[in-house]
């Protein structure tokens, strides 16, 4: 294998694995607060990839300025998309047990299928471009789109872990999802904390599928396929863990790449078999912890 | 290749000739003669059976039930939608003109979406339903799958028209099912010639298909002729990928390192548009001599490509089908230009294949009733429409077809085309120039004979 080549299929190794790390981190941070297995997240990721679609070719057209209106785009409508939800499907049902939550996501999850498909049609919806221009690396070609889509999730990771680490409101979130009662007695706004932490989540998965779409494609039920992936993420990573997201997307998309050049017909697989030994061997997932049911 | 057909060239010409001149019973019947007709045929009326209405016990009064089952929903709906609009174009024009011996058509439908009941969907439009015919099939798997069914259960003539798989017609001779569309093997047969014709310094060849029956048969016939017509090519390990992948990145840059000249890849729907998308972006094709793609000439397929990403220099981009819009040219050819014409202004769009074969279906059934009844005097049973199907050359946007007794299978010229921008040409998606096309009797193989293992 040459140099050239290696390092061409590293970088297809940290792409795949950056969408795949904004989409399980946002499911992940859900989870891990507020104890919601959103399973409409993958549809999150399908709304963003839509929005940009429709920012960068039927609004502006595909130049930079396009590109990066639909990411900012998707990132403030998916923030709003995950409020409501929360507020208004959510909330009603937290005392509720949690196959409800759930059936409710399972069911928003179709209805998003169809709305995407009452909306932009059923077709695959492609960006006839990139931003950006092209790298060689020998005979090899990379877009430097894929560079600006790593290094934005990089940034991404490294203000969630600030996020958590350093600001009120995020040491908040991680206090409300280590007890929220307590959280509550001790004056913190918990309802808040939840909207702000679910609408984060959705906002970093329409941020994904804007960021992945231009290469990717947007078609309807995209987000099915992104859900399933997601999970195998989190759960070899550990739910509730950023983390964990960050090794589990780098787990799966390097077990990807190593498949699809030495065996591919175990591409799809090989990943799925890793999360049942880590299922098997560590049920809490590499980096998570002992998981408290509530209520 | 000709040497090992049954069926000449020249046979072949003289079989649709005949057909064309003595059995088709009006071919698009009044449809075709009535306004003008297309130039490249002829019909002959033996008998009027489509003015006005018919009389005598012999035909049922009642209108002809016909059921179609596409994928209507779901990932692939679009195929059926389109099909369902052709389908129902031809009804009306049939209808119009008074029906099939003065019985009007009339359509039911089952979504083939509907995995879990796709044999039970079928029963009960025969038997609950009243279907006295039956046409469509996306699925190759979902054709074999009902061939039992059908043949024994049902016994009730099913006219495939988008199912490919060659063991659908050539792995043993079916009594009642037929198929009017192309199938894979005269395509990835064509293939091969094109390659050896037009790329004489090319060796290396790569492969890059769904992982699935379609995707291995489609490189096992393309790539054996490939190696009979040229031994001289290097054939490298094929690749196979998931249906639905959306991430090709990792697999264009192995293909790259190996370093191919001809790149064969048989990913078709929104798989082929993504994969070339990426190609472009990864610059595959500026480093092999010739993409082929037996899918790539679907109007879905090329909107989502979009002119945009038509290469303007390196890599010459060939694609297939089984009926492409602007083939036979409009101006030679009016049946084409008419359904065209009709198409898009029911649905807004160029048509897709899947609606040349399925328009194409209900001329075949409404020819063979008519052929049947010119001979019979009398509306056929279920045994005399097979043998009145068998031998039938209709025509279609296509052309006419020519449906081989020996197999029941379609047979018509294949068209390999090189892509280029459809914009400057006036259309809003990349066509198909530069069309190559390869007469069926050169290109067909012997009928019921296949590369594909029938087992």
């Amino acid at each position: 294998m040459s140099i050239d080549y290696a390092l061409v299929q590293a970088i297809n190794t940290l792409f795949y694995a950056s969408i795949l790390f904004l989409i399980a981190s946002g499911l992940s941070l859900i989870y891990g607060i507020m104890r919601i297995l959103n399973l409409a997240h993958g549809s999150f990721y399908m709304l963003g990839a839509y929005i940009s679609y429709t920012a960068a070719m039927l609004w502006i057209g595909p130049t930079p300025a396009g590109f990066v209106a639909g990411f900012v785009l998707s990132l403030a409508f998916l923030a709003a998309v995950g409020a409501l939800t929360e507020r208004i499907l959510i909330r009603p049902l937290y005392s509720k047990p949690s196959e409800l939550q759930l059936l409710l996501t399972f069911a928003l999850m179709i209805a998003l299928d169809d709305v995407v498909k009452m909306i932009w049609g059923p077709e695959y919806k492609s960006f006839t471009k990139l931003p950006w221009g092209y790298m060689s690396i020998g005979h090899y070609s990379v877009p430097i789109y894929m560079l600006v889509v790593i290094a934005s999730s990089t940034i991404i990771g490294l203000l969630l872990w600030w996020f958590f680490a350093k600001t009120t409101i995020g040491k908040q979130m991680r206090a409300a999802a280590y007890n929220p009662e307590i959280a509550a007695a001790l004056g913190m706004n918990t309802d808040l904390l939840f909207v702000s932490a679910f609408a984060l989540g959705s906002a970093l998965s329409g941020f994904a599928g804007a960021m992945a779409s231009p290469i990717l494609t947007a078609y309807p039920g995209m987000g099915t396929d992104a859900i399933v992936l997601s999970f195998a993420v989190i759960v070899i990573g550990g739910m509730g863990s950023i983390l964990g997201s960050v090794v589990g997307a780098l787990i799966a998309a390097i077990a990807r790449t190593v498949m699809v050049i030495v065996y591919p017909l175990l591409e799809v697989a090989l990943i799925y078999i890793v999360m049942i030994i880590v299922l098997l061997v560590k049920p809490t997932g590499l980096f998570g912890k002992e998981i408290v049911e509530r209520r | 290749m000709s040497e090992k057909n049954n069926i000449s060239r020249r046979e072949f010409v003289k079989i649709v000739g005949a057909g064309i001149a003595g059995l088709v019973v009006g071919i698009g019947a009044g449809y075709v003669a009535g306004r003008g007709g297309g130039k490249t045929v002829t019909v002959t009326k033996t008998v009027s059976p489509t003015s006005g209405k018919q009389t005598g016990p012999s035909i049922p009064s009642k209108p002809l039930k016909i059921g179609y089952m596409y994928f209507m929903s779901g990932p692939f709906g679009t195929y059926g939608k389109m099909a369902s609009a052709a389908l129902e174009i031809a009804r009306d024009e049939i209808n119009s003109m008074g029906g099939v011996l003065g019985r009007k058509i009339e359509l039911i439908s089952k979504d083939e979406a509907d995995r879990q009941h796709v044999i039970d969907n079928i029963v009960k439009m025969v038997k609950d339903e009243g279907a006295e015919i039956l046409v469509g099939i996306d699925s190759s798997g979902d054709s074999l799958k009902l061939i039992k069914t059908i043949e024994q259960e049902l016994q009730v003539p099913l006219i495939v028209t988008h199912a490919a798989t060659p063991k659908l017609t050539e792995c043993g001779k079916r009594k009642f099912i037929f198929r009017i569309s192309m199938y894979e093997e005269p395509i990835d047969l064509a293939a091969a010639k094109l390659v050896a014709e037009n790329y004489p310094n090319a060796k290396r060849i790569a492969n890059i298909g769904p992982d699935y029956a379609y995707g291995w048969d489609s490189w096992a016939v393309f790539s054996k002729k490939l190696k009979e017509l040229k031994p001289d090519v290097e054939l490298l390990e094929p690749i196979y990928v998931k249906l639905g992948t959306t991430d090709y990145t990792s697999y264009i840059d192995k293909m790259i390192s190996m370093k191919p000249d001809i790149v064969f890849s048989s990913l078709w729907g929104g798989d082929a548009a993504t994969f070339f998308k990426q190609a472009v972006a990864k610059g595959l094709f500026k480093i092999i001599k010739a993409y082929i793609n037996p899918m790539l000439g679907a109007t879905d397929t090329l909107k989502a490509i979009g002119d945009s990403n038509v290469p303007s220099s390196g890599a010459d981009i060939w694609g297939s089908g089984r009926y492409w819009f602007l083939y036979p040219p409009h101006d030679v050819y009016t049946l084409n230009k008419r359904f065209v014409e009709k198409y898009r202004a029911k649905t807004g769009e160029y048509p897709p294949y899947v609606a040349g074969t399925s328009y194409t279906a209900l001329y075949a059934i409404k020819a063979a009733i008519e052929k049947a009844y010119a001979e019979l005097g009398k509306w056929p049973d279920v045994d005399e429409f097979v043998k009145a199907m068998e031998g039938i050359v209709v025509a279609g946007p296509m052309g006419p077809i020519y449906v081989r007794p020996e197999d029941h299978q379609g047979m018509y010229y294949v068209y390999w085309g090189k892509l280029v921008k459809g914009g400057p040409r006036g259309f809003p998606f990349p066509i198909l120039g530069d069309l190559a096309i390869y007469d069926a009797g050169e290109i067909f193989p012997p009928p019921l004979k296949t590369l594909v293992k029938c087992s």
